[in-house]
């Protein structure tokens, strides 16, 4: 138990780095854009902006770990991370001033639709591997059948 | 009338596990003591298990056990028509079992792949099997891959 949970808590520091360092690469590379824009007019925006990107990174790909958890399945999983991740970035987004207000629906709309399709993928991927080892199951029982009872 | 017995031994390209044929007059006790004698010499290899049934020890044979699983503190070891339970750890009933038919589905069982009836992924995104004693319970995703490589290789 504590071995398949120390390799999952490796994944997740690993995942919680990596998205940290996306978010800050993201948000320096916008930041290039933004400069001649209103939405960084100082030191101190500039800084939240490195900050929360890199919070939102963190939250994104560190929370795709839920994927990992066995006992969860696909479904929960994918709402959990959904759920977290679109929390964040609407905080985010709103907080940081990232686009009008006005835009959040479509966005979240859009959002959605996304992890809809992730979950669809996922779903449709994993029943067919199911429905091929049962097939190669029922194959594998006659054979066994048919060579004789061992053990 | 017991005299030593008579063993021939053919060799036939077609038999990539030995059959073993008796032949005898009748069906006496020093037969079917040869009987018994044959069929614990193939199960040395993969040994029974001792399982308690109420405080009595039982000797399992490993063709008989459909599911080992953990119930509270204990490994419960499941045939088609009972339970038993052991105080061995979970991996040390797993050292015991054959491989090639007993298969680590999660952290707290292993089962029986020749007594699976079908396994099932439902809406909830979980792998469900159901085993042939009725018995329902769940494959983690990440042993996905190592059973299928064994039912593939196994077909």
């Amino acid at each position: 138990m504590s071995r398949q949970n120390s390799r999952i808590k490796d994944r997740l520091a690993i995942k919680v780095l990596s998205g940290a360092l996306i978010g800050i690469a993201i948000s320096l590379v916008l930041s290039l854009g933004a400069y001649d824009t209103q939405i960084i007019g100082n030191k101190a925006e500039f800084i939240a902006q490195i900050l929360g990107s890199a919070l939102l990174g963190v939250i994104c790909n560190g929370g795709s770990i839920v994927y990992e958890i066995d006992s969860w399945g696909v479904t929960k999983a994918t709402l959990i991370h959904y759920v977290a991740s679109l929390g964040a970035f609407i905080l985010s987004s709103v907080l940081l001033h990232w686009f009008p207000t006005r835009y959040l629906p479509p966005v979240i709309a859009i959002f959605t639709i996304v992890y809809a399709i992730i979950w669809l993928i996922n779903f449709i991927t994993w029943r067919k591997v199911i429905r091929q080892m049962n097939a190669d199951l029922k194959q594998m029982i006659r054979n066994e059948k048919e060579g004789g009872e061992r053990l | 009338m017991n005299k030593m017995v008579d063993v021939d031994v053919i060799l036939d390209e077609r038999y990539a596990d030995p059959k073993v044929t008796i032949q005898t007059r009748e069906r006496t006790a020093q037969v079917e003591n040869i009987i018994s004698a044959i069929e614990n010499a193939s199960e040395n290899e993969f040994p029974l298990l001792p399982g308690y049934d109420n405080d009595k020890v039982v000797l399992i044979s490993q063709r008989d056990i459909i599911r080992v699983y953990t119930e509270n503190r204990r490994i419960i070891i499941q045939t088609a028509d009972r339970s038993y339970y052991t105080n061995k750890t979970l991996s040390a009933v797993e050292d015991m079992l054959n491989p090639q038919r007993f298969f680590r589905i999660s952290q707290s069982e292993l089962i029986n792949l020749y007594k699976v009836k079908s396994f099932e992924f439902t809406i909830t995104g979980t792998i469900g099997v159901e085993l042939e004693n009725n018995a329902k319970t769940w494959v983690a995703r990440s042993r996905v891959k190592a059973i299928k490589t064994m039912i593939k290789g196994e077909k």
